[in-house]
């Protein structure tokens, strides 16, 4: 079932725009990521699909619904978001900072949590493994501990839609691959659609189940991961020299950075001392 | 300590300290009166001495707790807005405004009365009120309007605002003492009038503020997080700032500019009770009153028969502080 359908999507903070011409689908139980080098527009993408950009111009339907006529709310109901860690300025503690995604559902205005809101709070705290730390401040947490929090926090929205901006940036290895891997049952098991914008390519093929290369604010190419995978394209749109192999283990590709040697013209050979160049007198 | 049991204890403890307060404000001045004198007063309004109690001592003792009610739940409000636990209910020019127009109207020598408040007040009110429009309409022009365009125009405003404050009082020195009274703040012209109007003015604020603490709660991570967890920022953003300037504006029309409740007071609530602002607002006006009402207590008992500006007594208190504050380690 198509769960998000993006047409000629214009999106910026300013009079020009960062992304242009976007288009894409997205089916519920399907893993995208979004690929392309720092600066190519894919977190303005990700962020412009739950409306979260100042200036958009084109069309996105949610759930075959009109994201631009939809209220704040509903977007919330539809689609969850996991910003990149940010350094937080009040002392909220875990489970706080994960139950404010249950706000949006909340009938009453003074009205707590229902047990049915507790239950999924804590799932989803045990889900994304910090239900042993929800009596600790966000301040108190590592980087990686505070981006399962920020995971939790949308897992517990309870949403069809999941979008996170560079889930990975803050995990060491270990839990990098715990998150794509939670992320990916959720695909599989929940039939939620992900929507995730990463700059690691061999984390995005191993786990998503396609992949959209992103360069200057336009796509490049979609396709499955074994598809877009290549050296050639890789190239194109990262500008660095790779090399693909299949992963003996996962029978996936895999790139590995072609490493230049010595003087790669970076930075200006400098002429030995006393050998030549100015002479000093 | 857990929490909730943390809360309890602010609570009783808020709870003794006021009633204690309102007595011991009830009971001294410069006219000796005994505890009964002041419970005999207060139940039957009969005796010769009620009248100093119940239309000198009362309206003046519930005026300095409402209007530190007040601008500790602005505060409390514009911490929260502006994610910085440093701001306070002048940070937008309020203060500045407010100054301005009082100054502005002694210089005037205008001559009215409005609902308790005179014209240095009326025009007080109405000056901060301005600033503070022009401040948010001219860094309303942008998509999605920054805290810090906000709060940077609100800084220049203010500056602007002072300026013309001290033209005006350098080109007519008379009126001088007379509005460093008011800028100084005090609640010795307190009546039921004032009373009135700003209990008003705060149970209302406070109504609107706890129906919409959720909102505060999710602000409070970013604009961007608070919209994608379903909160309407702009509009929420937008009464905020309007509660918080109206209270702040009011508070400064009847008790001129006092210092540092706005700012401590919530500070030192979340202190114990934690971030949530579900209980801070409510938690920050009732600590915020006993501060006040304790203030101007000794403002007029430490020196009397003569009476401090009760600025100075807040600032006395809340500069250390806030010194404190600025210095204590990051994390806890």
């Amino acid at each position: 079932m198509k769960f998000l359908s993006v047409e000629n999507l214009e999106a910026g903070y300013g009079p020009s725009p960062v992304i242009s011409g976007i288009s894409l689908e997205l089916e519920s139980g399907e893993f995208l990521a979004v690929c392309g080098p720092n600066g190519s527009g894919k977190s303005t993408l990700v962020k412009a699909v739950q409306k979260l950009i100042p200036w958009l111009r084109g069309k996105v339907l949610v759930n075959n619904r009109n994201l631009f006529e939809l209220k704040t709310r509903q977007i919330a109901s539809l689609l969850a978001y996991v910003p990149q860690v940010f350094e937080p300025v009040f002392d909220f503690s875990v489970e706080e900072t994960v139950a404010m995604a249950r706000y949006y559902r909340l009938t009453g205005r003074f009205a707590g949590l229902s047990e049915r809101d507790r239950a999924a709070v804590e799932e989803a705290m045990k889900l994304s493994e910090v239900f042993n730390l929800r009596g600790k401040k966000l301040n108190e947490l590592s980087g990686g501990e505070r981006q399962r929090v920020l995971i939790a926090r949308a897992l517990a929205q309870d949403t069809p839609g999941l979008l996170l901006d560079e889930p990975s940036s803050h995990l060491d290895l270990n839990f990098q691959l715990q998150v794509y891997r939670l992320l990916r049952e959720l695909q599989k098991e929940r039939g939620k659609a992900i929507l995730v914008a990463e700059h690691n390519l061999n984390l995005a093929a191993a786990y998503c189940s396609s992949l959209i290369f992103i360069k200057e604010g336009k796509i490049v190419a979609r396709g499955r991961p074994e598809n877009l995978l290549e050296k050639e394209l890789v190239r194109q749109t990262f500008g660095v020299e790779v090399e693909v192999r299949t992963n003996l283990s996962t029978g996936l590709p895999e790139i590995s950075l072609v490493h230049p040697g010595p003087g790669s013209g970076l930075i200006p050979a400098r002429t030995p001392a006393g050998s030549g160049g100015e002479k000093v007198t | 300590m857990r929490p909730e049991s943390r809360l309890r204890t602010l609570q009783l403890g808020l709870l003794l300290l006021t009633l204690l307060a309102f007595l011991l404000s009830l009971k001294l001045g410069p006219v000796k009166t005994s505890l009964d004198e002041v419970f005999r007063a207060l139940l039957s309004g009969e005796n010769e001495l009620s009248d100093i109690i119940l239309s000198l001592r009362f309206p003046r003792a519930l005026l300095a707790y409402l209007v530190g009610a007040c601008l500790s739940l602005s505060g409390a409000i514009l911490q929260g807005y502006f994610r910085n636990p440093l701001a306070d209910p002048f940070i937008l020019g309020v203060s500045s405004g407010a100054s301005l127009g009082a100054v502005l109207s002694l210089q005037l020598g205008l001559a009215l009365n409005l609902a308790g408040l005179p014209a240095q007040s009326l025009l007080a009110l109405l000056s901060s009120l301005l600033l503070v429009s022009g401040v948010y309409l001219v860094s309303e022009r942008r998509p999605f309007q920054t805290t810090e365009s906000l709060l940077l125009t609100g800084i220049a405003a203010g500056a602007l605002a002072s300026a013309l404050t001290s033209f005006l009082l350098f080109r007519r020195a008379d009126a001088y003492e007379q509005a460093v009274f008011w800028l100084l703040g005090s609640f010795s012209l307190a009546d039921w009038r004032q009373v009135w109007l700003i209990l008003g003015t705060l149970v209302l604020a406070t109504f609107i503020a706890q129906y919409l603490a959720r909102d505060m709660n999710l602000l409070s991570l970013g604009d961007e997080t608070a919209r994608s967890l379903g909160c309407p920022v702009r509009t929420v953003r937008r009464i905020f700032l309007l509660l918080a300037t109206l209270l702040a504006s009011f508070s400064v029309s009847v008790a001129g500019i006092i210092g540092f409740v706005g700012l401590i007071v919530p500070h030192a609530v979340r202190l114990i009770i934690g971030p949530d602002h579900r209980r801070l607002f409510l938690h920050s006006a009732l600590a915020g009153g006993l501060f006040l009402l304790i203030s101007d207590l000794m403002a007029r008992t430490v020196l009397a028969p003569s009476e401090l500006p009760v600025g100075v007594v807040t600032a006395a208190f809340g500069a250390p502080f806030f010194i404190y504050l600025l210095n204590r380690p990051r994390s806890s």
